[in-house]
Formats: C-alpha cells, structure tokens, sequence
C-alpha cells in the first residue's frame, strides 16, 4: 500500500529538481549566449584582443581591451584586500561575541550597506575622493569597490564562521589555547571552504560591477596605465559604454569582454577549488 | 603536490601578466616628428581628460584616435551625460567638457570671460516607426501637429483621419491599432530638441510647459506610453512593440534599420533627414561670432528653421573649455586639437553627424586662439 | 539557566583587538549616510515631506514626487526576494542531497560563474529576452485569468514592469543567496543526517530538519538578497518601464530609486532641486533597509540563543 509519507517524498523531490531546472535555466541562457557572441570576437582578434586598444567606432577591426584588463585586475587587487581584511575581522567579532549589541549593530549595518545603490555610491566616492584628488583614479574606483564588496565579504565569512560547530571552539580551549589562537588556527581552517567561496564570489562581483565605477574610475582607454593615483578603465565599464552604443564593432569587443571575463572566473575559480579541500564535518 | 603545482601555475600566470601589460605601457603616435608647436614645446604623451555628452561620444573617439596618431597627444572621454560633463568641468576633474544644451543664461553670467564654448558638432533627431503593414519603400509622412497629438494621447489610431490625410498614398495600408508612443524616461538633449519642435510646430497644441529634457508626458497617463531608458532603450522597444513610435539620435535608427518618417518642415515640405536637409536647416542658424559669448538662444534658431529644404529637428553639442590652464602643456594641445578639428577634422564626420556650417569653424580658431596659460 | 558571562582580561584584550576594523565598517556606512543626508537637507528644507506624497518628475518647474520610485523599490525587491526564495532553496538542496562529483561541481561553478556576469550584460539579456517571456507566459495568462485582483488588473503593454524588473532582480541574486545557503547546509555536521536517517526519516523530511539547522544562513541570505536589490541599478532601469506613474498593478510599468538616480543624474546638475532631491530618495531607501536588516539580525541572535549547533 502507498503510504502518504512515501508519496510526499516523490512529490517533494520532483517539485525541488523541477524548480531547480528552473533556477537555472535562465543562467545557461545566459551564459551560452554569452559565449556564443563572445567567443567569435575573440577567435577573430586572436591574441591582440589583450594588447590593442580599443576601436573607434567605424573600424573594421575589432581590437582589444588591454586598458582595461588592467584596469581591472589594478582595481581588483586594491580593494579585494580591504574588503577581505575588513570583512573578516567584522565576521570573527560577530561570530565569537554573538550575543554583544556592538556585534548586532555591525551585522545588520554590513548587510544594510549593500541597499545603497550602486550608482549612489560612485557618486558618494566622487564626492570624497575624486573631486579633492582633482582627478579621477584607481584608487577612487578601488574604494568604490571596496564599499560595494563589504556586505558580501561579511555575509559569507560571518556565516562561514557562524557554521563551525561550537565543539571545536570549546575543545580549541580546552587545551588552553587563547582566544586569537582558536580563531586562526581553528575557527579559519576548519572553515576554509567556506571562505575560500565567499571571497571567490566577492572577486566574481567586484570584478563584475559597472554602476559603481561610472563617476569614479575614468575610462581611461587610450593607453595602459597601472597608477593607482591615474584614471584607468574597466571591463565593465566598457561593455557599458559599448553595448549601449548603435555600432556594431563595439557590440562586438563587448561580448567578448563579457566572454573574457566568464572564463577568467573559470579558471579562477577551477584553480582554487583545486587548492582548497573541504572539510568534512 | 597537486596543490602546489595549481598555486605555482597561478602565480606565475599573474606575475607574467603585470609583466607583459607594464612592458607594453602602449600609446601609439607621434609618428611625426613636429609635434612641436609654435611656442617650442613637446606635446608627445599629454593627456587630455573630457567628460559630458553620450552625443558627441563615437565623433570625438573617431576624432582622438586620428590625431592621437598624428600628433601623439591622448584625448580621453567620458560619456557621463550633458549635466554631469558640466559640473566636473567646472570642479575642474576634467580638462574640457561637453554639453548638448549650451550654459544658460544664468551659468554663464556666472563664469563670464573666463568659460569658452563652441558649438562644433550638430544632430539630428528623428521620429522612427514600426507599422508591420508598411513596405520600407513607403515612407510614413507626419508634421507637428500629428506627432503632439499622438505624444498628448489624442490620436489613438494609425488609421485615424489626420494621419490618412497626411499619407494619401498609403492611407489604405494603415491598421486600425493603437499607437505605443515610445519616449525618453531619463533626463535627455534629445528630448528637449523634440519637444522643442513640438512646441514650435504644433500651432499650439504642445504646449511650453511640456517642452525640456524630461517632462511627464500625457500619453503615459491613459497607457499607451512606454519610456525607454537612453536612445537605445527606445531602439529597442520600437523594434519590440509593433506599432509603435519614437524618437531617437540618426546614428541608432541607421545602425538599427529603423523607418524613419518624414517631418513636415516650416516651408511645408516633408522631408527625410540627409546631409543636404541638414546643412539647410544650419544655414540659417544664429551663430555668435566669439566663444565668449552667450550660446543660450541657439536651439530656438536651428529648430523649425526656415528653408525649403530644411530638416526641422536638429541640435547642437558644444564644446566647454577654460581660458586659462595651469598647464602650459595641456593649454597647447587643447589649441592643437582646435585648430585641427577646424582643419582637418571635418573631413571625418561619421554618420548621424553633421559638419557645422563654416562660422563655427571660425569659432574654433578663435576659440584656439583665446586659450593662454599664463 | 546560564549565568553572566564574566570576560576575564584575555577576552577583552581580544574584543579590543577586533574593534578598530569592525568599527570602521560601521564607519563605512556613517560616512556615506552622512554625505547623503547631507546633500539632501536642501530637498528637506524646501519640499518637507511633501516630497513622498505624490508621483512626479518635472525638473524644469522644479515640481518633485517620489512616491512611486520608492513604493517601487519595495515592491521589486520584495517581489525579487520572493523569486530568489522560490529558486535559491531547491537550488541549493539539489546541489547538496541529489548531485554528486563531477556533475555537483560542474552546476555549482555555473550558479557561482552566474554571480560574476557584468549587471549590464545581465541587464541587457534581461530586456531582450526575459521580458518578452514573462509577459508572453506569466503576465498575460495571470491578466487574463485573474483580472478581478488589483495587483493583476492591468494589460502588459510591452512587458516593462514592477514584476518584470522584481523577477529580473531576483534571478541575478539567486547565485549570491543559493552559495551562502549551500556552504552553510554543506558546513552542518554528519551527525545530524546520520541521526535523521537512523531514526528513519525519508530524505524530504531529513532535509527539513537540516534546512531548520541553516535557517539563520538563510535569513542572513535573504537580508543581504533584500538589501542588494534595493541597490541594484543597472537591472532596474532597464527592466522596470521608468514611469512615475503610480498604480497598484504589477504589470503597469514603474520606478525604482536606483532606476530613477540612473535616469535622471546625469542632468541633475543643470536644475536647482534636482539634485538633491535624488538624494534625498536614496537616504529614505538606505534608512529602511537598515531598519529591515537590524530586525534580520536581531531574529538571527535570538535563533542562536536557542539552538545551539
């Protein structure tokens, strides 16, 4: 006889892998789109896609984005240390002193920053940082990242933090570890994958950010410049101001931009699921 | 041991990376020699910073990349909006601004004599359709008071008499649809030029309160009004929306393959937009003859102008610039690409664009002329 | 019943250690709501709260209204939230209990490569291709099934709409929430399935009791899923009509703060109150979300002071 029990199992289960696919169609639409416009552009560039400059908008050729990949990568690698260092810190003071107001008002603040809006924090760090420096820059743009990237780097290591069970801690001072020792030398490596994603996640979304370097970055796109004090560029950036354009030569270094940037992720992200193990609890 | 190999290959890749793009440190130019100008300076490897409209933004990336090679000086630009071009140039963040609308009035009283500005480039806006029954060799024809009325919520059809009469021709192709009027929702030049010719050439009908770069329009109350965020969010949705209508820059509906309509000019002529149609309509523009005047009044000459041929929705995108700079460096180039674009650069002009009438170039070399640094 | 914790010499040194980089996120947040209420007293001062009343726009006579932009912000994100709930949960329960090696890793690097796609890109693919879906398959069928309900009553002109924009947004946060819910539900100890399966539960019902154990990754997944769509800019504009007018029907198009700010600051700078007024906008959005997140957070406490895992 079917039992009721037996029949909610087999409706549940459907009902999950159906709302996954679900879930997830829209992303494999997307991303084989993506793939499917940006692959051809950067077959047809070929190796000079990472070292030209970028075409005018009659040009037959398309050209390349070398302004800004290193724009980005110049970007990336100022703020992801700040968001990370702060962040992680902010995540070891609500996960070791869960029940202090200091910790409930640093976590309900870090996630509420992520409500403003982009745009509203380029304008903000325009304010702050640009028009005193007189110039836009880097470091402006870096800022601007960082801020947008805190809520994430937060949310991912507080709940990474917060997953360790509490038997590790109590056993970490039960052998008469102090506090700081437990934390790095427990806490964090049992912890490790999780963290190791949330910062994977947060590279994937600082890299990914357009609104927030529209007053701040510079567009710098008719040379390579890696000072941070100087106006650069960045991938986002340009596939804004490209794919909003009529050209098609544009549309083209666009998408494969877009490309470019999904399999940087790629292989980013293939590489340190490799070095990273998980922890089985 | 795998772990190590992934780090190491990872490592190495980054490291070879900052190599490569620091080797590289690429500017092309200063093929010629000269780049000196007459005060003896080098100008090789000055970076010029601009920011402003999204307009003039593919000319003048065509513009610096030919006399980025020529003469080795960078031009860099943002698209950031007429507004704010304006007001980080006037925080000084960027070296020249560019604007669709000129200052007004009162801005520039506020910097009189010390703020230049040229209208160096003009554009049209065009009224683009989508009627699936109309073959492209048919063009659809429409004057001002037709277009207010459709924008207003009036005309509700495409087969309503003021448009049959209109297009005698193609009177019996037209549906009994409704129309979706497509506008502008963001803060937008292209709007005010529009809305300046509706209010021009209505007779009445648009009336002066709805006329700026961003009004609540009538049509979007009863529900027939869709807005689309800059020229492409309108491309795009006339293309979406059968019959529907819309107004964009001419380089979208070019690139887009859009129908364009024929607007009924002041002479009563309907006309297409073309480089002739447009070089008439400037030729009678209210030009200043220094830079250091005020521009304010130029939009109500070149809209609706007279002339048989006339196209009558264009505007202009000026150029703002300091009379003085610190920095005798930048203060030359800026003069440099001046007096070239008055030169040479005009024989550049892409499509949707349309070279000013020879009073602004005249401007220009004025405008190089005014500029010291001392 | 637990005493006081008494903090000997040692934990305070540490908590003292902490303080100064935690504090300047809270820093973080001080300046940029400071440097927003500021910029926005002009508004304030001139309009008063007049200014959430009514559902205008017109720069040129210098007449505002923000109500729709901010009703609309609420309503796409919590229309986003719902969506990202819907999708995000089964989403990670099927990377978790039903897939295994190469495939598991294979669809957990596609949801994680989703959360790195430029929000243009996104935003474009959104306009082009999701709209036309949704209102082909959910809006039409809904308007014409249900057109008794207000929030349904409306025809779907072109598809660019609150619901269109809220589902947009709630597909580009799925990445961010399924992986926090997925390594918080990864991170709970064998024990507990091993206890849930040795007592003889079926998977559906081991998997509710797991996912009670993740409840606070979730909450926190869904308060930073709310607060990011209430900033989400690029995806609003081009998904939600940009009209301010102001109906209760999902399917009419409308504004977010973050749409309208993307609209209209590039020309702010040329009118008197434009400015300002945006701020102002802003400042009024930031200020709910940050009453949402401290209740979140608060929930999250008292749950952990119950449970202890």
């Amino acid at each position: 006889m079917y039992s009721w029990r037996k029949l909610r199992e087999k409706l549940f289960t459907c009902l999950i892998i159906a709302l996954s696919v679900l879930a997830i169609a829209p992303v494999l639409h997307i991303i084989l789109t993506v793939f499917a416009n940006g692959f051809a552009v950067i077959a047809k560039a070929g190796t000079s896609f990472f070292t030209d400059l970028p075409p005018t908008p009659l040009s037959k050729e398309v050209g390349g984005i070398a302004p800004s990949i290193a724009g980005t990568l110049l970007m990336t690698a100022i703020s992801l240390p700040i968001a990370v260092t702060l962040g992680l810190f902010a995540a070891i003071l609500t996960a070791e002193f869960p029940s202090n107001p200091l910790s409930l008002a640093v976590d309900a603040i870090a996630k509420s920053l992520a409500s403003i809006p982009t745009i509203a924090v380029s304008m903000i760090v325009y304010t702050l940082v640009v028009v005193p420096m007189k110039s836009f820059s880097a470091l402006a743009g870096a800022v601007a990242l960082a801020v947008i990237a805190l809520p994430y780097t937060y949310t991912y290591f507080s709940t990474a933090l917060r997953s360790v069970p509490s038997v590790y801690r109590e056993a970490a001072f039960a052998i008469a570890m102090s506090r700081w020792g437990a934390v790095v030398r427990v806490l964090i490596p049992v912890a490790r994958k999780a963290l190791t994603t949330g910062v994977l996640m947060t590279v994937a979304r600082v890299m990914g950010e357009t609104a927030a370097l529209l007053f701040t970055a510079g567009r710098f796109r008719t040379g390579v410049s890696f000072s941070p004090t100087a106006p650069v560029d960045a991938i986002p950036l340009l596939i804004f101001d490209y794919i909003l354009s009529p050209y098609t030569v544009w549309h083209q270094v666009a998408w494969g931009a877009t490309a470019l940037l999904l399999l940087a992720y790629l292989m980013v992200f293939l590489a340190t699921k490799l070095i990273v193990k998980e922890v089985r609890l | 041991m795998r772990k190590i190999v992934v780090a190491v290959a990872l490592a190495v890749l980054i490291i070879a990376i900052t190599i490569a793009y620091s080797a590289l440190q690429i500017y092309r130019g200063g093929k010629e020699t000269a780049t000196t100008t007459s005060t003896g300076i080098d100008l090789r490897g000055v970076v010029l910073q601009g920011a402003g409209s999204t307009f003039v933004y593919p000319q003048l990336s065509e513009w610096a990349r030919i006399f980025q090679e020529k003469y080795g000086v960078q031009i860099n630009y943002q698209s950031v909006g007429s507004g704010a071009g304006q007001s980080m140039f006037f925080q000084k963040v960027v070296d020249f601004g560019c604007s669709d609308p000129p200052l007004s009035r009162d801005k520039w009283q506020q910097y009189q004599g010390s703020v230049l500005q040229v209208p160096w480039l003009f554009g049209p806006v065009v009224v683009v359709y989508n009627i699936p029954e109309l073959p492209r060799s048919t063009v659809l024809r429409l004057d001002g008071v037709a277009i207010a009325k459709i924008y207003k919520g009036e005309i509700m059809y495409w087969d309503d008499d003021y448009i049959k009469n209109l297009n005698p021709d193609a009177a019996h192709l037209l549906p009994h649809k409704e129309i979706i009027a497509v506008y502008r929702s963001d803060s937008s030049g292209t709007t005010e030029l529009f809305t300046t010719f509706l209010y021009k050439a209505s007779g009445g009908v648009w009336p002066r309160e709805l006329v700026g770069k961003s009004i609540s329009w009538p049509v979007e109350a009863v529900g027939r009004g869709v807005g689309g965020k800059g020229n492409e969010g309108v491309t795009q949705s006339v293309m979406q929306t059968p019959y529907s209508v819309g107004y964009v820059e001419w380089s979208y509906a070019i690139k887009n393959n859009l129908s364009i309509a024929a607007i009924k000019n002041a002479a009563g002529n309907f006309v297409l937009p073309t480089r002739e149609t447009l070089e008439e309509a400037l030729k009678n523009a209210k030009i200043p003859t220094t830079p250091l005047d005020d521009f304010s009044g130029i939009l109500d000459s070149v809209i609706y102008a007279p002339g048989e041929k006339s196209y009558p929705i264009l505007g202009p995108t000026h150029i703002l610039l300091w009379k003085k700079y610190d920095d005798p460096k930048k203060a030359e180039a800026l003069k440099l690409f001046l007096k070239w674009v008055a030169e040479e650069g005009y024989n550049y002009v892409i499509e949707g664009y349309v070279a000013p009438p020879q009073a602004v170039r005249e401007l220009l070399i004025k405008a190089a002329s005014e500029i010291v640094s001392q | 019943m637990v005493g006081t914790i008494v903090f000997s010499k040692r934990d305070k040194l540490f908590f003292l250690s902490l303080l100064p980089l935690s504090i300047s996120l809270l820093a973080v947040l001080v300046v940029s709501v400071t440097t927003i209420a500021l910029r926005s007293l002009d508004a304030f001062q001139h309009f008063g709260l007049a200014l959430f009343a009514s559902s205008i726009w017109n720069p040129e006579r210098e007449v505002y209204g923000l109500l729709a932009p901010v009703i609309g912000s609420l309503t796409t994100s919590a229309i986003a939230l719902l969506t990202a709930l819907i999708l995000s949960i089964p989403l990670a329960i099927t990377i978790a209990e039903y897939l295994q090696g190469a495939l598991k890793s294979v669809v957990s690097s596609i949801v994680e490569l989703m959360g790195g796609m430029p929000t243009i890109v996104y935003a474009v693919w959104a306009s082009q291709y999701l709209v036309p879906f949704l209102k082909q398959f959910a809006m039409e069928p809904l308007h014409s099934a249900l057109p008794f309900i207000p929030l349904f009553s409306c025809r779907p002109v072109t598809g660019f709409s609150v619901f269109a924009a809220g589902v947009a947004i709630g597909i580009s946060i799925v990445p961010y929430v399924t992986t926090l819910i997925l390594e918080a539900y990864q991170s709970i100890p064998v024990m507990y399935r091993e206890a849930c399966y040795g007592i003889g539960a079926t998977r559906y019902e081991s998997i509710k009791i797991l996912l009670s154990l993740a409840r606070p990754a979730i909450i926190a997944a869904l308060v930073l899923g709310f607060a990011r769509a209430l900033g989400e800019t690029t995806i609003a504009v081009t998904t939600v009509g940009n009209s301010m007018y102001l109906s209760s029907c999902l399917f009419a198009p409308g504004y977010t703060v973050s749409a309208l700010i993307a609209s209209q600051f590039a020309n702010a700078y040329l009118y008197q109150y434009a400015e300002t007024v945006l701020y102002s906008s802003i400042l009024v959005v930031v200020l709910i979300a940050i009453a949402l997140s401290f209740y979140g957070s608060t929930t999250i406490v008292r749950w952990r002071l119950r449970v202890v895992v």
